[in-house]
């Protein structure tokens, strides 16, 4: 990588609750010429973690912290340093199944997930935190753009404690439901009566060009027409 | 005013068909690939499409209305939609068309939709000329898919598909075939109509016939619409169409025709070209970035004095013959 490459995005902020992954990641990005430093996130707030992001170029947060005893997930983290702090932040999950709860939530602003395996290759992780980069500088590319959609709540669950909803999406190629959580949704749907919501079409803008359903992500919900003022379809 | 003409965009599996002639569009058919149709819309500065029509309630030809009636960048004026409902696991997709349909009429931006039948027999966009040759009004009007018809056969929903020969004051015409299939062919055989046309696009993008033999199928379609032109829109990661045996009766029934394909089928092709390609017209096409197109994006002159084609046969050929060892068509 180019010294411009790395200037750009050195130092970056390491966050994981496990010791040993954390300094892994230092070591790959040490031998890549990448200056990095460990966030401490063990009993510590969301706000002091963040504070820490403001002498980082860039980030890498593994998703899940529940050995730092945190009520936040990477993802939350993630989405921060995109959306508000600037900060090209990577995203590392060891649960695929993640995808279709806690992260997809973000995945507006965390254009980059990468499984465990895929962050031990530090090309890949540096490819990562640039795709990142040129989001925040340029916007969404054409892959990731949103248009507006209607989606159908096909099913409702308790998926890790929260209320999630399977839904499949007009317009999008494939016809398998994605999994996403109803906090999106509006109210009553939300958390008042959250199964009231199974069967319901509701409008959102939704980056349909998308083929991986991990990588399909929802935004700007919106209630659809009452059945009572539809019009007549042929 | 520009020359009318018909183009016929690549959207991977589905069809979409856009008729212009400078001053109205027409959409037929809104397949998923709702981003290559906006890009081409944008492309022309298209903002209002004076009619959209779909063909039958199949996602590859009705999924990509809900993002286009919910796009608040575009108006539309009437929306003919074929009324066969009757086709299994479409119903979640027609409701969402419903919703998008009001919506987009509660935002002044469409009319109600109507039906597509041979009730609107012709339907008028300036200078364009749109024949509704099926679904016939009788049938959908007193039967769906899984009644019969005048003959006692089966009526499947592709025996139902709309058929629609688009062309203009000036002369050529296109026939979008949509997924019409033998039975419904027959049924246009029985009511005398004439499908000739210069270009056919080949139903159910040259996939298997459900209810006929796949060679008996094209080689009777072709004998009826005489085209000078085939074309097979299709994807080449889904499926693996045109099928051999259909291409094979197309050629044996129609001397020189000329066959297009939207992408390069792995029939004709194991693997696709490593540079981009030249020869394509300069509109989006959802083959493009993965090197996937054959002819691509297509754009047929509906105005007689002018039929020049694009891809030019010349610069197709030189492709299929560059990149296409087992190719189908040649």
């Amino acid at each position: 990588m180019s010294a411009v490459a790395v200037a750009e995005i050195a130092p970056v902020g390491i966050v994981d609750d496990e010791d040993e992954q954390a300094q892994a990641l230092q070591l790959e990005l040490t031998d890549a010429g990448v200056e990095s430093h460990i966030i401490a996130v063990k009993r510590r707030s969301f706000e002091a973690v963040i504070a820490d992001f403001q002498t980082m170029r860039s980030g890498v947060c593994d998703h899940v912290l529940r050995k730092a005893q945190v009520a936040y997930t990477g993802a939350m983290i993630s989405d921060h340093c995109n959306r508000l702090l600037g900060k090209p932040t990577v995203l590392i999950t060891g649960f695929p199944m993640d995808n279709n709860t806690t992260i997809r939530l973000y995945r507006p602003n965390v254009p980059v997930v990468l499984d465990r395996e895929s962050a031990e290759d530090v090309e890949c992780l540096l490819s990562g935190i640039h795709t990142t980069l040129g989001e925040l500088r340029d916007g969404r590319p054409p892959s990731r753009d949103t248009v507006r959609t209607a989606i159908t709540i096909e099913r409702v669950a308790k998926d890790s404690n929260i209320w999630v909803a399977d839904a499949t999406v007009g317009g999008w190629e494939r016809e398998d439901a994605v999994r996403f959580p109803m906090q999106q949704l509006p109210e009553p749907y939300r958390t008042a009566d959250p199964e009231s919501a199974e069967g319901k079409i509701f409008f959102c803008w939704a980056n349909l060009e998308i083929a991986e359903p991990d990588e399909l992500f929802f935004e700007h919900f919106e209630d659809a027409p009452a059945p009572e003022d539809l019009v007549e379809l042929p | 005013m520009s020359c009318p003409e018909l183009i016929i965009l690549d959207v991977g599996h589905g069809n979409c068909a856009l008729a212009r002639d400078g001053q109205h569009s027409v959409l037929i058919d809104a397949p998923p690939k709702w981003a290559t149709i906006k890009r081409t819309l944008r492309h022309l500065d298209i903002t209002r499409l004076d009619g959209v029509l779909v063909s039958h309630q199949d996602r590859d030809h009705l999924s990509g209305t809900v993002p286009l009636l919910l796009d608040k960048e575009f108006s539309i004026g009437e929306i003919y939609v074929n009324p066969d409902t009757s086709k299994k696991g479409t119903a979640t997709e027609r409701r969402r068309v419903q919703a998008a349909a009001t919506r987009a009429v509660q935002e002044g931006r469409a009319k109600p939709p109507d039906a597509l039948s041979t009730k609107h027999a012709t339907l008028v966009f300036g200078a364009l000329r749109i024949d509704v040759l099926a679904p016939p009004w009788e049938v959908t009007s007193w039967t769906a898919a899984g009644g019969t018809d005048d003959s006692g056969a089966s009526l499947t929903p592709h025996a139902l598909s709309g058929v629609v020969r688009v062309g203009a004051d000036t002369g050529r015409t296109v026939l979008l075939a949509g997924d019409l299939d033998n039975a419904g062919l027959d049924d246009l055989i029985a009511r005398n109509i004439s499908l000739k046309a210069d270009w056919l696009v080949f139903p159910h993008h040259g996939g298997h016939v459900s209810d006929a033999d796949d060679a008996a199928f094209a080689t009777k379609l072709c004998r009826e619409v005489s085209p000078e032109a085939v074309v097979f829109s299709h994807s080449r990661t889904k499926y693996r169409n045109p099928q051999p045996a259909v291409v094979a009766a197309v050629r044996g029934e129609i001397r020189d025709v000329r066959i297009a394909c939207t992408q390069l089928s792995r029939n004709c092709a194991p693997t696709v070209p490593l540079a981009d390609p030249t020869h394509l017209v300069d509109l989006p096409a959802a083959g493009r970035g993965p090197r996937c197109c054959c002819a691509g994006t297509l754009r047929f002159s509906l105005d007689a004095g002018d039929p020049v084609d694009h891809p030019t046969i010349a610069g197709h050929r030189a492709f299929i013959d560059k990149h296409a060892d087992t190719a189908l068509c040649i």
